[in-house]
């Protein structure tokens, strides 16, 4: 058993590896051809280069959210904590990515549009998004028994999911009642220059490799402390006790 | 054996009589949402025009915030009395989220009711048919959730705001919705919808995660 | 060594089942990775006492609501033919309902009717004024032997009680001996925790003894 461990344990610490020399490369080329490649805005000027990093933390954030809703109900089925970590970490990536992409879009939208905020339905949701995470983690830490904590944080991981896509149709729906000023122009949009596709795919991709990078040091760091607790040794059984009307056996 | 619908029927007649004994729930949210539409007044008024367009909205926010006080009720206070293991045991996961959701239904339209009174009265605000309608559909889906969360947080939470937190995001849909119903001017039907879908996700979520939540 | 099945219980008022109420096979409880109960094998047949007693701290508590099935074992199997309760003295009633309305509300839930309810109080004492009495305002003796009225109305296959002694003079003591008594003789199986093996061994089909977390069995 432990060797075949070290096998996959070095396996695991080559894809590792190669998912953070790959995210290193992926962010490296996200500069360049962000920063530097791709022209800056007609409309919009130097600030519509948040969008490479903003899209991608957001399409990041949604993709956590994905997992810990797998996650939870993984754990809500076979009680197997390492689901558990898996769902943990995602929603410590998520949330982070989530409050980034809120203050990316701020920032975005202050010199573009003159406003902090909108109340556009992808906002909203996104903002409903970071307060379940928030909830999520802030379940985690209410008990000492990490099997309550693991259940507690499973039912608010699938509880949100579900919730997430109402959140967003009641906000679309009322964002329709009256006709609003265009501010983030829902549909219509003219088409993307190559140069700014491009670097935004490198986004994704960069964020993508990136996130899946932390993801799995964060997991093994989750794993390795749950590995020290559980190596106590189980006692041997006494004879069962069968206790009938009139006395024992 | 108890069927059961009467199980869950006999849930819900227990928590009427102990709140006939107590009078908490009255007593805590009744002045509380008065208070609240009082303070709403002075906040966003004086001039009528604005009071009666934010009135509908004024009542469903004060049914969310008055939601919180409502779920320590659910475990925590069968908890502090050792009568939540006997409930637990007599009862099925099922049986006993009906009743709990039926009386924190029933609590929830008193605060509903009291709160639409007073924008009525004080805010001249306008009550209408679907109005109601939207105040029985979704008052149930906030239930539904107030239970949830109240079977998942325990008494001595060392984070008091984290109910909050969880509750009114995962209420939001009731509120726009539910404000919709009671606008004037507004076609109803598909807001109806909307917090009939919601109803129906958040009961069938809370059905099938209600079991786990009991477990320790 | 008589033959267990020579000996029936009297005049059962619930049909016992053919074999053991309560069977736990290898259970083990653990609590924040420290294990604290198991693995213990115990078979408990229909209308017979147990009474497991150890010090503080040494596992009757998990014991007896693992055995309820209020806490789910972390290892091994519990299985029971039937309805499990598990009752502290004290426990088992809002206080804000009075005694009368604790009853009643209970025996609905678990399927009896208002008489045994209120012969259920009269067993242990609970009559009078005392009945319309709220819950809270009970004294810790009173509240304990309310505890063992709700255990007698639950309609249980599998009674757990928790120190039902504690509080309890010796007139109180003698009305928890009646109330287990008719339980045994209902066919019903109580699993009985205290700190010493005390005042109900004379009683006992068994006595059990927990340390640290292991259950051996005590021959006498």
């Amino acid at each position: 058993m432990p060797a075949e461990q070290g096998t996959t344990d070095a396996r695991a610490a080559t894809v590792r590896r190669a998912l953070g020399v790959g995210a290193g490369v992926a962010v490296v080329a996200l500069l360049i051809q962000g920063l530097v490649l791709a022209p800056p805005d007609a409309v919009q000027g130097q600030a519509q280069r948040l969008m490479y990093v903003h899209v991608p933390t957001a399409w990041v954030a949604y993709l956590s959210f994905a997992t810990v809703l797998v996650a939870s109900v993984a754990y809500l089925w076979w009680r197997d904590l390492r689901w558990d970590a898996r769902a943990r970490a995602a929603a410590e990536i998520g949330t982070g990515l989530t409050a980034l992409t809120l203050a990316l879009g701020s920032l975005w939208g202050r010199p573009v549009w003159g406003v902090w905020w909108a109340w556009d339905p992808r906002v909203v949701s996104t903002a409903v998004l970071l307060l379940v995470y928030v909830g999520y983690l802030g379940v985690r830490g209410l008990s000492a028994d990490p099997h309550v904590n693991a259940r507690r944080a499973a039912v608010i991981g699938v509880l949100g999911f579900v919730e997430v896509p109402i959140v967003h149709f009641s906000v679309l729906w009322w964002r329709s009642l009256h006709q609003p000023p265009t501010v983030l122009r829902p549909g219509g949009a003219p088409p993307i220059a190559a140069p700014m596709l491009t670097a935004l795919l490198i986004g994704v991709a960069a964020l993508t490799l990136l996130a899946a990078w932390v993801y799995l040091r964060r997991l093994v760091q989750l794993t390795a402390r749950r590995a020290v607790l559980t190596a106590e040794p189980v006692p041997a059984a006494p004879a069962p006790i069968h206790v009938r009307a009139g006395g024992i056996r | 054996m108890v069927s059961s619908p009467r199980l869950a029927w006999l849930v819900l007649r227990r928590e009427l009589a102990v709140e006939a004994a107590t009078r908490e729930t009255l007593v805590s949210v009744a002045p509380f949402v008065a208070a609240l539409v009082l303070l709403a007044g002075l906040a966003f008024g004086p001039r009528p025009a604005v009071l009666t367009a934010t009135g509908p909205g004024l009542v469903w926010l004060i049914v969310l915030v008055a939601a919180v006080p409502l779920a320590p009720g659910v475990a925590v206070a069968e908890q502090q009395d050792d009568a939540w293991d006997l409930l637990r045991s007599l009862t099925s996961p099922s049986t006993l989220l009906a009743g709990k959701v039926a009386a924190v239904w029933l609590w929830l339209l008193g605060s509903w009711g009291l709160a639409t009174v007073l924008a009525v009265a004080l805010f001249g605000a306008g009550a209408t048919a679907t109005g109601v309608a939207g105040g029985l559909v979704g008052t149930l889906g906030v239930a539904a959730v107030t239970v949830l969360l109240g079977t998942l947080l325990p008494a001595v939470t060392r984070r008091p705001g984290l109910l909050a937190v969880l509750l009114l995001p995962a209420t939001l849909p009731t509120l726009v919705a539910g404000t919709q119903t009671a606008t004037g001017g507004v076609p109803a039907a598909p807001w109806l919808g909307l917090l009939t879908v919601f109803d129906l996700l958040t009961l069938t979520v809370a059905w099938a995660v209600f079991p786990a939540l009991l477990e320790d | 060594m008589t033959d267990p099945t020579a000996i029936l219980p009297a005049a059962p008022a619930v049909t016992t089942p053919a074999g053991p109420t309560l069977a736990l096979t290898e259970v083990c409880r653990s609590f924040a990775d420290r294990r604290v109960l198991g693995p213990v094998s115990l078979q408990l047949d229909p209308g017979v006492l147990a009474v497991v007693h150890g010090v503080n701290g040494a596992g009757k508590t998990t014991l007896l609501r693992v055995a309820a099935g209020l806490l789910t074992p972390t290892g091994g199997v519990r299985s029971c033919a039937g309805r499990a309760v598990y009752l502290r003295p004290g426990g088992g009633a809002r206080a804000a309902l009075t005694v009368r309305q604790a009853l009643r509300h209970t025996a609905a839930l678990a399927g009896g009717r208002g008489v045994a309810a209120d012969a259920a109080a009269g067993r242990v004492g609970l009559t009078g004024e005392l009945l319309d009495r709220r819950v809270g305002q009970l004294s810790a003796g009173q509240r304990a032997r309310l505890s063992a009225a709700l255990a007698l109305i639950a309609n249980a296959a599998l009674v757990c009680l928790d120190e039902p002694a504690a509080h309890l003079d010796g007139d109180g003591v003698d009305q928890v001996h009646a109330a287990l008594t008719t339980l045994i003789d209902r066919g019903a199986s109580v699993l009985l925790a205290s700190l010493g093996p005390g005042e109900f061994s004379g009683l006992a089909d068994a006595v059990l003894r927990v340390e640290r977390g292991i259950v051996w069995e005590e021959s006498w």
